[in-house]
């Protein structure tokens, strides 16, 4: 209601605006208009009255004043006169004309002259005085004059009623148009403070200022649409699987409160409650890790990796723990490549993927990790030698806690798949599985940056091939 | 245990200002680390963090980063303009990718993420104050009958070498520097392989295992003793 008003509102002032601005100009015009033509008039009745002037003048000095009573009686006589005149001798009696005597003056100058109906006339004319001291006067009837501009007074008026006809009709569809785009815009924006996030404003595809204001925000909606989208999920992936740990944390407490259990038993299950925390807290960050990831606020963070060092310190770092399981880490890197990424997340992404070999491809496995460069291309492959995973799995596994029912056993969260494709999403690498017969062959195909002409840098971290002994 | 082996690693009081809105997260760290001989100085806001670190001096500084008043970063740069060069602790909920990294770059020494536990704060408390102790520069370092050349990155028992990959060498230096404190996984993982997330298997157990039995064979000899429930700890023998 209050947006309509303001629409309204706007409208009007827009409207007002126009009118204000073409009612100007237009006066301005009009007053031009108006001085000129009347300049123009005056000049013109200035040269009619010159003229018969001189007629008489001309006639008194070739024959006197006989003649020049007789000129002004023709001009007098002339049908349809518009000419006013007086001749009138110096005891002010008029000679001839047809205009009452009147005290004489000098110059240019208008009288009134009443006529014999009582019409009222004013007279523009000059007076001037002939050598023996008679008066001439001669002007015009100034009617004409001011009929002009009573017409272009009056066209005027319609001039300046046409613009304001014009300025409002403009204004308003101006406004129209206008503001029912700016209103689009307040709707959709309202809408989503609603809750109703798909909405979008219309395109009319003009490239217009109000275009590209929509599209900007329609952008900026879609970006927060993601966010939101990540957000919610992740509220909703906490809610439902951390109620099973916290439910069992609380079965295990509340257990040890009911039985009068010894004090090395209360400290087992202290100990155990602690471990369960932990584990909480675990999902807990990845969760919000891979939320972060994401929403895609880390891309600032690229630089160029080394991906065959950064394989080799995996391989370092892993390497004893796949002894431990009498499994045995082998890796075949090829020659130097660089990728462009977040080392962090890169380094995260390899150990998830070598970690869950070591975890799931069991006893005696053998894992390997193969670098190679093919094309504008480098492929790693993490590759395991133990029971992998049904082909018909392979689309759920990098899914937010999904986990192999063989697996509901093993320790892990069900988040370090979910992880990899995170990460390798934000980098736009591709991630796919295949059976490696027996196992499972993760293979991650990143794009690879020109190979530079730089030594190698041998860092105190990278040392000779790290396969396991076994 | 860690109690025990702490106090026994910190001979005089350790004085630390905790910055720290929540009064109730304040007195637990307070109450908690006290009985290891840290004495916790609190404040609730930026600007009175500022007056008292500038004024006094403490051996560490215990920082959140969402304060009243000043934020713990920008409290950090203007400390770190001022040229107070006390070692400082990041101790926030602010877990994101970037805000450790922001975080050490504003002049911090370590990032500790709430909610967290008592023993790793307290061992990253000892690690920082006795790094800022120590000379910086150091070529050998000696504990037990062990030695490391830090330059020629060797080790040696009783003047016999011992061969060490380059990591199981930055462990046992790591340790080494810290001999007598309790280090915790995740200290090791940061600082020798500089692994900021929790790996799902026991990658430290297995370096550490596999250092314990290059340094000594038989395994008489207890180099690296695990805390249970903290980490680890190398053993001073006197």
């Amino acid at each position: 209601m209050s947006a309509l008003e303001r629409l309204n509102n706007e409208g009007l002032r827009l409207s007002a605006l126009l009118i204000a601005l073409f009612a100007a100009s237009a006066l301005l015009l009009g007053a031009m208009a108006y001085a000129i033509a009347g300049r123009a008039m005056r000049a013109e009745l200035h040269d009619f009255i010159s003229a018969d002037q001189a007629a008489v003048t001309s006639g008194y000095r070739s024959e006197g004043l006989s003649e020049a009573i007789e000129v002004v009686q023709q001009l007098t006589a002339a049908p349809g006169v518009s000419g006013r005149y007086l001749l009138q001798d110096r005891g002010g009696h008029s000679l001839a004309g047809n205009l009452p005597a009147m005290p004489p003056r000098r110059g240019l100058f208008e009288v009134d002259a009443r006529e014999h109906g009582g019409a009222r006339h004013v007279v523009l004319g000059q007076g001037s005085f002939l050598p023996d001291g008679t008066y001439l006067f001669v002007g015009e009837n100034t009617d004409r004059l001011a009929g002009t501009r009573a017409r272009i007074l009056g066209s005027f008026g319609w001039i300046i009623g046409a613009t304001i006809l014009l300025a409002l009709t403009g204004g308003v569809l101006l406004s129209a148009g206008y503001l029912r785009r700016v209103d689009a815009i307040i709707r959709t924006c309202r809408a989503v403070v609603a809750g109703r996030f798909g909405e979008r404003i219309p395109m009319t595809g003009s490239q217009g200022q109000l275009d590209r204001l929509s599209a900007a925000i329609n952008d900026m909606l879609d970006r927060i649409a993601t966010l939101v989208e990540s957000l919610r999920q992740v509220s909703s992936d906490i809610a439902h699987d951390l109620r099973t740990p916290l439910t069992r944390l609380r079965q295990r407490l509340e257990s040890a409160r009911a039985t009068h259990a010894s004090a090395p038993q209360l400290e087992d299950t202290i100990e155990r409650a602690l471990r369960d925390c932990d584990a909480i807290l675990a999902v807990f960050s990845a969760l919000l890790r891979i939320s972060q990831i994401e929403s895609g606020t880390r891309l600032a963070s690229f630089s160029e990796v080394a991906l065959r060092e950064l394989l080799e310190q995996i391989a370092e770092l892993f390497a004893p723990v796949a002894e431990d399981g009498q499994q045995q880490l082998l890796t075949d890197l090829g020659g130097p490549v660089a990728v462009h990424a977040d080392r962090t997340l890169l380094m995260q992404m390899f150990a998830n993927l070598v970690e869950n070999a070591i975890r799931h491809a069991g006893r005696g496995a053998v894992i390997r990790i193969e670098c190679r460069r093919a094309g504008p291309d480098a492929w790693v492959q993490i590759i395991d030698s133990g029971p992998g995973i049904p082909a018909t799995e392979y689309h759920k596994v990098f899914d937010r806690l999904y986990r192999l029912e063989r697996s509901r056993n093993t320790p892990g969260n069900g988040l370090g798949l979910a992880l990899v494709a995170a990460i390798a999403k934000l980098h736009r690498f591709a991630v796919s599985l295949s059976d490696a017969g027996p196992g499972l062959c993760v293979t991650i195909r990143m794009p690879a940056l020109q190979p530079v002409a730089l030594p190698v840098q041998q860092g105190p971290g990278v040392s000779a091939p790290v396969a396991a002994a076994q | 245990m860690a109690a025990r082996v702490a106090r026994a690693g910190c001979i005089a009081p350790m004085k630390v200002l905790l910055v720290e809105d929540d009064r109730e997260t304040a007195s637990y760290i307070a109450e908690g680390l006290r009985p290891h001989g840290v004495i916790v100085e609190h404040v609730e806001d930026g600007m009175a963090a500022l007056a008292r670190a500038l004024v006094h001096h403490h051996e560490a500084i215990i920082l959140d980063r969402l304060l009243p008043g000043l934020d713990g970063l920008s409290l950090l740069k203007r400390l770190r303009s001022a040229g107070v060069q006390t070692p400082v602790l990041y101790l926030t909920a602010m877990d994101g990718l970037d805000d450790r990294v922001e975080g050490l770059e504003a002049g911090g020494d370590d990032y500790l993420v709430k909610p967290f536990f008592l023993v790793e704060l307290l061992a990253r408390l000892k690690a920082l104050a006795r790094r800022s102790a120590t000379a910086p520069v150091q070529t050998r370092l000696r504990a037990a009958d062990l030695e490391l050349d830090l330059i020629g990155r060797t080790a040696k028992r009783a003047g016999s070498e011992i061969a060490l990959l380059p990591q199981e060498f930055r462990l046992l230096e790591y340790l080494m520097r810290n001999a007598g404190s309790v280090v915790t996984r995740s200290m090791l993982l940061e600082h020798v392989w500089d692994i900021h997330f929790d790996p799902q298997t026991s990658v430290v157990e297995s370096h550490m295992s596999r250092l314990r039995a290059k340094l000594c064979p038989g395994g008489q000899t207890e180099y690296i003793r695990t805390v249970r429930g903290s980490g680890y700890l190398f053993v001073v023998r006197t």
